[in-house]
This record gives structure tokens, C-alpha cells and sequence, in this order.
């Protein structure tokens, strides 16, 4: 099935700034496919091992952090809630509910030299290798939208907007990129 | 006064040249130099005229403090008023002008104030304009109204562009362990100490090259500095102020990116505005000069002692020839010495009588005396000068620039930002940080320390203090003691000569006298934010940099006070100017609020849709077709949807994904209605009241499991009512095994309605047998496949009265959807509909939105008491009941007709009694429409008593604002199909 994402209309792949090194890349993240697991609070314990025995990962990642095993990923976006990423699972309503939530946002991959510099042209978020080291995740807001970062190693972050506010808040990112100089990517 | 550019001196880039215009003439200036320093290079005494009195001002200082060259740069869309002309970087091609005079600075019309200056006292303004004397003719707001506008252009300083700004701005963030403001010798030693104990470290200057107050020295080159803070990994933001400290180690700062630039890169703000998270913040500001009061001293050529260092060794320019120099304290004669092996001849003239100094050149010190008034207009003829002992005329002096220096005042302003007060010391004669409990460490001069030496040592001390707080070191270390001046300080504010009247200003930017001070006094504004207000004292950019020590030291003299009985007032951020558009950075145009659209706004654009701000949403108006008003076009759209079909988006509306076990529960708990025996594959329309009884908010839950369901809410409650849901689940039922989710983005909604829906629907299900009546009734839910296999939920609902289903995809899907849905529908003569045509379509029916529930209305006055179970206990069951809200004489829904039904009317019209129409009236009408089905206007509202109190009585609709008025008749709310059956088809 055909999915239309939230920025068809405006994503143009190509090379902006040309005056400039481009210290950036864009690239939208094609067919998001996620799913939300949220547990009871007093069944953390079966959710973290039937997290461990169905995707067969060693450790359940702490709070805002993720981890990533073969092409999928799973993140503890908050105390009691994860994103699985690429992976279907089922797990018993006693210990947890499962939501699909694919299509509630547009996910950006946003890699380069100044990467971190220019999120914090938005982002109120301390993104130094101390205090966000890599598999790092925050929930935090951009121009008064709620939005997700995810870091998956140094200069590479994923952004997560709300996919009403993505077309908005696209070009207010690419505004700012200007100045860095920056490639779209293919999706 | 004739200042020259030296040979040997500087700091300049004489290779590279700058042409600029001042008042349309061109000048030349050279990389480095400031616009100020370039106006002294070329002769220009006079830019600027005062605020008030429009008296003739130059160039007092080189930094921040200006308060006489304020100045406008740019042209058109970028003209920028109240520049200071000494933080002004000279570029190629600058244009400057000199602002608040008439035709020019040089000659301005309105200096006929000065001559009448007597009758401008503080406060004149408001005892004349608000009741003209003697008779107080036209006395109250009206006539102060009619004045103000001439006294604000004549009072005003530069006018900004009416025209869009063409920059941009932005905003960032930026986190440390240390930032440190200022970079002078102390800031330098905190961050090197700092640095090389691995902290993270942020260095802040204002100005365009590190160093501070040691860009004044003759030797000094910051670039041996720069290559050693670049190897510690020191981050260094020049061209950046900090302009206020907030809470929790946070500060404002201002980046001037291009402002320095020719031609500016297009890509790049021209302001940045900053807000670093510190754990530790260090100040060492540094501190600023102090002039004297005393009579014409403001006269151009007029300058303080260290700014005339800093244009001598900093720009090479040479300020003056004869200069005189006044102070009360030691800092001054090294300048003089400088100034003096320079080439100008200098006359130090000191308030103290014993004291020792030892200079390696020969100049004039006058030991006791002191500087009354200065002679000339434009420039300075010469100085009166006396003995400070006893103020007669002894002696004048020719010269043409006067040199002032009454001391020195610790920039205490970010401290005091912190609501930390400074303290008096009167050692020193000037306030010093008091200490703090916060994270932030005062150093340098800011902290009262007037040799290098000692400024470095504190730097050192500062950094030691930031890692001891920090809880990495616990090492002993002490700051200097304030002060190191070879001899004490003799306080000296003003001198005044009893036998003229004198205009003595304490307060360059606001034309505030000595003799408005003791006019405050009199008058008794003697509290220091009384003296403030009344005078302008402190105000504006200047924010008391310069004046404010002087005015406290005058208003303790006339209360017989110590200065710190008089205390001090409180400095606010900004330090320094912020420009609006900093403050807005790139949160302007149609940024100003972040745009929302639906999964199909672009379908819906491409379709014809006029669109409409619905808070945050783009939503589809109407759709016009060629020709077609908006009138034309809902009508029509109303007109197919009750004919045929129509397709309306309706992803707005919000969702929310409840899960668990107790979901039923929980749901019976939220809604006034019972939701304990719904069925799985049913929905249910619902209202929400708030704790106090009054109705928060309706929509509809769907069941789609045993423990799940897909709650709607309006468009404009979504998030209220999400807030909701968490805050009960967080707070109040912690035990309920219930998860809420909002998925409004997930899922993209559109409203099939009209006869012909179902038909519609029966060709892009994959299973037409599932939207069958039988399978799909009123009120049913299914989950089903449109055509392509996309999943797809559709519930029998209506807003419009009509046979009606709401369709869900998943938000990726719905332009497919959108496609599927609109083939189908115009085989029937379907339309697309906006939300023009939904909102006449529900008034039709009687349906109430936001406009009707409006925070005031009980779910009684709505019409809805039957939702009202009485079996049960939820959320507003309580305070329903009580009494002022079961009044017989509240207001109730109804429907309104004009009683000549050719006749139209507004929502907002107030419904009275025929012969009472007054105040409030009766009611309201809330929302409006013309009726395609009975066509003519109608309109729903509430009334006292509602229907059965008025349905024989012709009421009166009254519009003040439109200045109309109306007969009324009252109708029920349900105007079309009352008894539902379209909707049941």
C-alpha cells in the first residue's frame, strides 16, 4: 500500500547553500513503522523479560535510552512506555497494551558535522557526549510542538514531529539550515 | 576641539579603508574602529541632540554607558534608531544619521528648548497637559490624550522603521559548566583557570575582540590570548552580551551576527538570541566611569577619562589638544600621562588636596580644585574652575576637551538581576556585589578591584570559587580586597555654583538636572523608585549606568542621609538593549504560530478548498466553484449533502486510544452518560462535565474491543480533554488499569453524509455486506478494508442529521482515501464540503459545538438532561445539582427565527424582552446560518426559560455593534428533521 507522507509536497532532494560546505543531511524515514508498549506499573518486571526472551536482546534499555539489534530498535521513551521499531509483537493486556502508532509522526534523520549545534538552534536539550551520549532519547518540545530525539551515535539523530506539525516545522528546520549548508537525501 | 588620528597608536587595520556616511556626507574610518571613534577621526563634535531640551551632544564614552551619541544606522526597512555610536563596529558603506533634531543635528529648530528649559522641569508634562493652567481647562484623560502624541514626537528619540524588517533572527541554546561574562584580565585568568581544571567553559564579550578594559593599554594584542583560550577548548562568543541572569544558572545573551557586516552572508541571522544553561556562572563585567554634575556638562567635548584612553591606544585618535581633566581618585593619571606624551597639553584637576602621585611626565596637577562650568555651546571655549573648598569663580581655563571621572561604579547590574542588593562602600565610594547564594561569582573590577594585578587574582579565585560549588575541588583560595588605588577616593558628585542657575545633568539620555532631583525632593519623591519615576532618572538603554550614583548621592545629601539609607533601585534585564525581533527570532510570519494541517491538506487544496484557521488547523472552508461566494458555495454544499452526498474532513476532531482493563470504568466515570452496557462494535455520543457541573466537553467513544475504545472530542478541546484523562488516571484513580493515548495524528477522519452515503460507502468497502443497516445501525462501529486493502474503521454517526458515517484511516493512507471516497461521490452528484456548510448543516439540527459550550453552560441548559444519568456517580454529578444551577431561570437552548423571515442575523446578538432591550437582555444567539432546507436564516442560542417560557412572544434581537435590531420569534433548536429519521435511514 501506497503510504503519503506528511512532507510529499515540500521534500526536494538536492544540495542547498551551494556556497557553503554542507555540513548537513536531511533524509525523512520512509514507512515508519513502530509500536507503543506501555505496562502496568507494577509489571515491569514481566514486561522487561518478555521484552529480552521476544526480541532476543540482552539488556531493556534504560530510561530515554535505546538500543538497536539487527535493523530494529527499541526505546524506554518513558518510565513505563516503549517504542518498538520494525517488529511486531503481542504481549497479554495483563502486563501491558500495544498501540500502533506508524503513522502519528514524520521521523527525520538528521546527520552532520553541526548537527548538534543546529538542533540546538531549536531544541533546549544538553547534547553534549556527556550528558546525551549515543542511544540517548529526550522528549522535548520545537517552536511549542512536542517532539522525540533520538541520538544513535555522534552527529546522527533521528527527530520525531507529530505528523500535523511536520510540514510546519520542516521548513523552519531548513530556514536555519541554511546557514550550515545541507543536502535532502533520497527517502 | 580638533582630535587627529596618530600615527603609532591604535588598533586599526589602516590597510583597510572604510567609506561611511554620517547626515549624508562621506567619511572615511578603518577596520576596527567603531562609528564613534571614526565621527571623533573626522572632527565630528556634535551628533546627536538631547532628549528633552534638544541641547547639542557628543561622544561621552566608548562603550555600553553612551548616553549622548545615540544614533540611527541603515536605511528604509532597516533603519535602527538609538544606536550608540561607540558599540557601533564601522563597515563599508554604514550610513548613519543623527536623530531627535530637526533639520539636523547641527542646527535643530527645537533647540529652543533649551532657552525655555525652566518651564520643562520633571513633571511638567503632566501638571500642564492634564488640566491646562490657570483655569485647569480641559482637565482629565481626554486633553492629556489630545497632547500626548505632540509631546511624544517632541520628546522622542529616533523613530524605528514602519516597514517589515527584512532580517532574521534566531534563537539557540547552549549548556556549560562555567560561562563566564567579560573578558577582561579577570575573565581571561577564570576561564584559562577553569579550562585547565577540564571544566567546560563558555567566555562571553560583548565587544568585537577579547581583552575588556586592556584594549585601552598601548601594548596590549589579544591574539596571543585568543591562541591559548583556543587550545584550553574555551568556547569564545564575541559580539555577544549577556543581558539578563534568570533562575537556575541561566542567561540571556544577544549575538550581533551581521551587525558589523557590509554584505551580510543571506543564510545567516542577523541577531542571535541565546540562552545558556551554566552551572556556574561568572561576572566580571568590569566597571564603569562616573562624570560630575555640574553646569554644562554636557557640552560636546565633554568625555570620560578612560574612554579617552581607550580612542587614544585602541583607534589611535587623539581626542582633544588642551584637555582638562577632573576627577577625585588615582585612575585617571596614567591616561593624563598618556595623553600627555601624546601630544596634548593636560591639566589634571583633582578634588583632593594630599595626596601623592608619581608620574614620569610632566602635566599640570591642580591639586583642590575642581570644574563648575564649561563654556561654549557646540564645543568647549574653555572651563570655569575653582577651588573645591570654596565654590567662587577663580579661574577659567581655555580647552577644548573636558576629561570627567567621579569615580568608578562595579557593574553590578546581572547580579542584581538575581534580586541579590548591592552594598555601599564607602572606602571605595561606589556599590559592590553583595554575596550570593547562587552559583554566580563576581569578578575583576565588577567586584570593586581597580588594578589589573588584582583582577587577574580574582579571575583565578572566581574559577577556584565555581569549582568548589561545584563540589569538584575543595581548594582554599581568597578574593582581593576591594579597592588598590595608591590614595583614598574623595567623593565628589556634584559641584554647584550658588550664584547661577545652572543646568547640571545627572542623567545624559533624560535631560535629568541636579535641579530635578531637588525638585523631586521638594515635592516628595524621595523614595529612590519615587525619585525614578518622577525624574527619568536610570530609564531606558541608559538603565542608570551612568547617572543613578549621582542622583542617590544628591537625594541623601537633601535628606541628610548616608547613600545606602537612600538605597539603590533595582536593575532589570536587559543590560543592554534586545531587539523585538531577537525576541520573536524565527517565530514570525507565518511561523508565528506552528502551522497544523491535515493528513489530506493538500488533497483538500488541490480540490478546491478555500482554507481556514481553526486554532492551530488548516481546515477546508468551503469549496468554491467558479464564481461562487463563500454564501453561494455552503449553500450549495449544504444544499447536495441533504440531496445526495457529501465528504467532509473531519481529522481534526481529537482521538485518543483508551486500553486496559478498567476502560469501561473509567469511561462510566468521565461521562455523565452510561457507558457500562455498551457493545463491543457500538459507539455512544457523550458528554463531559468538569468537576463543577458545567459541560467540558462531547464526542463520541467507540468500543472496539472489550477493553478498548477510540474516544473523538472537538477540535478545539483535544488537548484539554487528553490533560484531562492523564491528570484523572495520575491523580485521582491511580488505581484503574487504564492507558491513554492520543493518536489525533494517527488516524485522518473524513464525514460521509447524505442519502446517497451508504451508497457511497457499499462501492469502496472491500465488503460492501458490512455497512449494510443491519450490520452497520446507528451508532455501529466497524473495522473493515476499503478497497486496496486499507484498513479502515467507520462508524455510523451523524452531525448533520443526515444518514452519516465517519470513516478513520491511518494518516498515510488518507489521500488514498480521500481519492476512493470522492470517485465514488461524484457518481451521485456529491460534493466536497467545508466547514462553512457543516456548521449550517449542524445549526439545521440543532447540535452545539464550542459556541455553545462556552464554559457557562450546564448540561441541562443544553438541552441534554436526558444524558444526565441518574444512576450513577461521574466527574460533575455533584455540583450539577446544586441549586443555582437548576435555577428555572437560566438560560436554555433554542432555535431563533427572525420573525420577518426575509430579515437576517449575527451570532453575538443580544435577545431582550420588546420593551426592556438593555444590558445583558434575556439571551443570546451563539451561531447562525442561512437554512438551504428552509431557507431563510436561522439561528441557535439561549434563552431564560427557554422555549416554553417564550414560544408565543415576539422577542427582540439586539446588535449594538452592528447598531441592529430585529424581532425574534423562538423555535425548538431541531429545525430539520426533528424526529431524527434521516439519520436512522
Amino acid at each position: 500500500m501506497l503510504r503519503h507522507s506528511a512532507l510529499d509536497t515540500i521534500y526536494k532532494v538536492g544540495k542547498y547553500s551551494s556556497s557553503k560546505k554542507k555540513s548537513l543531511t536531511f533524509k525523512e524515514l520512509k514507512s515508519l513503522e513502530f509500536l507503543q508498549i506501555t505496562c502496568w506499573p507494577d509489571k515491569i518486571d514481566e514486561i522487561n523479560n518478555l521484552l529480552i526472551k521476544k526480541l532476543k536482546i540482552k539488556n531493556i534499555p534504560g530510561f530515554n535510552k535505546g538500543i538497536l539489534f539487527e535493523n530494529k530498535s527499541l526505546w524506554r521513551m518513558e518510565p513505563l512506555k516503549w517504542w518498538l521499531f520494525n517488529k511486531e509483537i503481542e504481549v497479554s493486556e495483563q502486563i501491558a497494551t500495544i498501540l500502533d502508532m506508524s503513522h502519528a509522526f514524520t521521523g527525520i534523520e538528521i546527520k552532520g558535522d553541526n548537527s548538534s549545534l543546529f538542533l540546538n538552534r531549536h531544541l533546549p536539550i544538553d547534547l553534549r557526549a556527556g550528558n546525551f551520549p549515543d542511544l540517548s532519547s529526550a522528549s522535548t518540545a520545537m517552536h511549542h510542538v512536542s517532539v522525540k530525539l533520538f541520538k544513535i551515535s555522534s552527529n546522527n539523530y533521528c527527530l520525531f514531529i507529530p505528523r500535523g506539525f511536520a510540514l510546519s516545522i520542516w521548513e523552519m528546520l531548513l530556514e536555519t539550515a541554511d546557514q550550515f549548508g545541507y543536502e535532502v537525501l533520497e527517502r | 576641539m580638533k582630535p587627529s588620528r596618530l600615527k603609532n597608536y591604535g588598533k586599526i587595520n589602516r590597510n583597510n579603508v572604510l567609506s561611511f556616511t554620517w547626515d549624508n556626507k562621506k567619511y572615511k574610518g578603518f577596520e576596527g574602529d567603531t562609528l564613534a571613534s571614526a565621527l571623533l577621526a573626522n572632527n565630528i563634535g556634535v551628533v546627536g541632540r538631547s532628549f528633552k531640551y534638544h541641547r547639542p551632544r557628543g561622544i561621552f564614552s566608548s562603550g555600553v554607558e553612551e548616553s549622548g551619541a545615540l544614533v540611527t544606522v541603515g536605511l528604509k526597512d532597516r533603519r535602527d534608531p538609538n544606536v550608540r555610536a561607540t558599540t557601533q563596529e564601522l563597515y563599508d558603506g554604514l550610513k548613519a544619521s543623527g536623530q531627535n533634531a530637526f533639520p539636523n543635528v547641527n542646527f535643530d529648530l527645537a533647540g529652543i528648548n533649551n532657552y525655555l528649559g525652566r518651564f520643562f522641569a520633571s513633571g511638567f508634562y503632566y501638571k500642564t497637559f492634564m488640566g491646562i493652567p490657570p483655569f485647569e481647562w480641559g482637565k482629565g484623560t481626554a486633553i492629556w490624550m489630545f497632547f500626548e502624541k505632540f509631546i511624544r514626537k517632541a520628546a522622542g528619540m529616533g523613530s524605528a522603521s514602519t516597514l517589515p524588517d527584512p532580517d532574521s533572527y534566531e534563537h539557540a541554546h547552549d549548556f556549560c559548566d562555567v560561562i563566564i561574562v567579560g573578558s577582561g584580565p579577570s575573565g581571561i585568568a577564570a576561564a584559562i583557570e577553569a579550562a585547565e581544571k577540564k571544566l567546560d567553559v563558555i567566555l562571553v564579550e560583548q565587544d568585537s575582540i577579547i581583552g575588556g578594559d586592556q584594549l585601552s593599554e598601548y601594548e596590549f594584542d589579544s591574539s596571543h590570548i585568543e591562541n591559548q583560550i583556543k587550545n584550553l577548548g574555551i568556547k569564545v562568543m564575541t559580539r555577544t552580551t549577556a543581558f539578563g541572569l534568570y533562575d537556575n544558572c541561566v542567561v540571556g545573551l544577544l549575538e550581533r551576527v551581521t551587525d558589523h557586516l557590509s554584505l551580510p552572508d543571506k543564510t545567516l541571522p542577523r541577531q542571535r538570541f541565546w540562552t545558556i544553561r551554566a552551572k556556574h556562572i561568572i561576572v566580571g563585567a568590569g566597571a564603569i566611569e562616573r562624570h560630575i554634575a555640574f553646569n554644562n556638562n554636557d557640552i560636546p567635548g565633554v568625555m570620560t577619562v578612560n574612554a579617552s584612553k581607550h580612542y587614544l591606544n585602541r583607534y589611535g585618535v587623539l581626542t582633544g589638544k588642551k584637555i582638562v581633566i577632573s576627577t577625585n581618585n588615582d585612575s585617571v593619571y596614567e591616561t593624563a600621562e598618556l595623553l600627555s606624551e601624546a601630544g596634548a597639553n593636560v591639566t589634571v584637576l583633582d578634588s583632593r588636596t594630599n595626596f601623592e602621585i608619581e608620574t614620569n611626565t610632566t602635566f599640570e596637577i591642580r591639586r583642590g580644585y575642581v570644574p563648575y562650568n564649561i563654556n561654549g555651546s557646540k564645543k568647549i571655549d574653555s572651563l570655569d574652575i575653582s577651588k573645591s573648598e570654596n565654590i567662587n569663580k577663580s579661574e577659567t581655563i581655555n580647552c577644548d576637551q573636558v576629561l570627567l571621572s567621579g569615580g568608578w561604579s562595579p557593574a553590578v547590574h546581572l547580579l542584581s538581576h538575581r534580586g541579590v542588593k548591592p552594598k555601599w562602600d564607602y572606602e571605595n565610594a561606589c556599590f559592590l556585589p553583595s554575596d550570593t547564594k547562587e552559583n554566580i561569582t563576581m569578578i575583576g573590577s565588577s567586584r570593586g578591584l581597580w588594578n589589573k594585578n588584582d583582577c587577574i587574582a580574582s579571575g583565578v579565585a572566581g574559577a577556584t570559587d565555581a569549582l568548589n560549588r561545584l563540589g569538584i575541588s575543595k581548594t582554599n583560595y581568597f578574593f582581593p580586597k576591594p579597592g588598590g588605588w595608591k590614595n583614598p577616593i574623595k567623593p565628589l558628585y556634584e559641584v554647584k555654583y550658588k550664584k547661577s542657575r545652572s543646568k547640571s545633568f545627572v542623567d545624559y539620555q533624560h535631560d535629568v538636572t541636579s535641579d530635578d532631583v531637588r525638585l523631586a525632593h521638594r515635592e516628595g519623591f524621595i523614595s529612590v523608585e519615587h525619585l525614578k519615576r518622577y525624574t527619568t532618572l536610570g530609564m531606558a538603554n541608559d538603565q542608570g549606568k551612568m547617572g543613578n550614583i549621582i542622583g542617590l548621592s544628591l537625594m541623601a545629601d537633601l535628606l541628610n542621609k548616608e547613600i545606602p539609607e537612600v538605597g539603590t533601585t533595582v536593575f532589570r534585564p536587559p543590560y543592554t538593549p534586545v531587539s523585538i525581533g531577537a525576541l520573536s527570532g524565527r517565530n514570525v510570519g507565518k511561523h508565528f504560530r506552528p502551522l497544523r494541517v491535515t493528513p489530506m491538506h493538500q488533497w483538500n487544496i488541490d480540490h478546491g478548498a478555500k482554507m481556514i484557521e481553526v486554532g492551530l488547523y488548516q481546515r477546508p472552508w468551503y469549496y468554491p466553484k467558479e464564481n461562487e461566494t463563500l454564501s453561494d458555495s455552503y449553500i450549495r454544499e449544504a444544499t447536495t449533502v441533504r440531496k445526495t452526498v457529501g465528504i467532509c474532513d473531519v481529522t481534526s476532531l481529537g482521538k485518543i486510544a483508551i486500553q486496559g482493563q478498567d476502560s469501561t470504568e473509567f469511561l462510566n466515570r468521565i461521562y455523565s452518560n452510561g457507558f457500562s452496557k455498551l457493545q463491543v462494535g457500538k459507539a455512544r455520543y457523550g458528554i463531559m462535565l468538569r468537576d463543577d457541573g458545567i459541560v467540558m466537553d462531547d464526542g463520541t467513544s467507540w468500543r472496539l474491543a472489550e477493553n478498548e475504545y477510540f474516544m473523538t472530542t472537538s477540535t478545539g478541546e483535544a488537548a484539554k480533554v487528553m490533560s484531562w484523562l492523564e491528570e484523572l488516571l495520575q491523580t485521582r484513580w491511580t488505581n484503574l488499569s487504564v492507558n491513554v493515548t492520543s493518536v489525533s495524528e494517527q488516524w485522518a477522519g473524513v464525514s460521509v453524509a447524505g442519502p446517497k452515503s451508504r451508497e457511497v460507502l457499499n462501492n469502496c468497502v472491500v465488503d460492501s455486506s458490512v455497512v449494510t443497516n443491519n450490520n452497520l445501525p446507528f451508532m455501529g462501529v466497524t473495522s473493515t478494508f476499503l478497497k486496496g486493502k486499507i484498513p479502515c474503521r467507520i462508524a455510523r454517526i451523524s452531525f448533520s442529521g443526515e444518514l452519516a458515517f465517519e470513516v478513520y484511516v491511518k494518516s498515510d493512507f488518507a489521500n488514498t482515501m480521500m481519492d476512493l471516497l470522492w470517485e465514488n461521490a461524484k457518481k451521485y452528484d456529491g460534493c466536497l464540503y467545508g466547514l462553512e456548510a457543516l456548521g449550517a448543516l449542524r445549526v439545521e439540527k440543532g447540535h452545539v459545538t464550542a459556541a455553545e459550550l462556552d464554559g457557562r453552560v450546564t448540561i441541562d441548559d443544553a438541552g441534554l438532561s436526558k444524558m444526565a444519568s441518574t444512576k450513577k456517580s461521574y466527574i460533575g454529578s455533584a455540583m450539577r445539582k446544586r441549586g443555582v444551577l437548576k435555577n428555572n431561570d437560566r438560560e436554555v437552548l433554542v432555535g431563533f427565527f427572525p420573525a420577518n423571515l426575509k430579515e437576517t442575523f449575527n451570532a453575538g446578538t443580544i435577545v431582550c424582552e420588546k420593551n426592556n432591550i438593555k444590558g445583558q437582555g434575556i439571551g443570546r444567539i451563539t451561531s447562525v446560518t442561512y437554512s438551504p432546507e428552509l431557507r431563510h436564516w436561522i439561528g441557535i442560542g439561549f434563552v431564560k426559560g427557554g422555549l416554553y417560557r417564550w414560544k408565543d412572544t415576539t422577542l427582540v434581537g439586539a446588535d449594538p455593534v452592528r447598531n441592529k435590531q430585529m424581532n425574534l420569534k423562538i423555535v425548538s433548536p431541531h429545525m430539520v428533521d426533528p424526529k431524527g429519521e434521516k439519520m436512522h435511514a
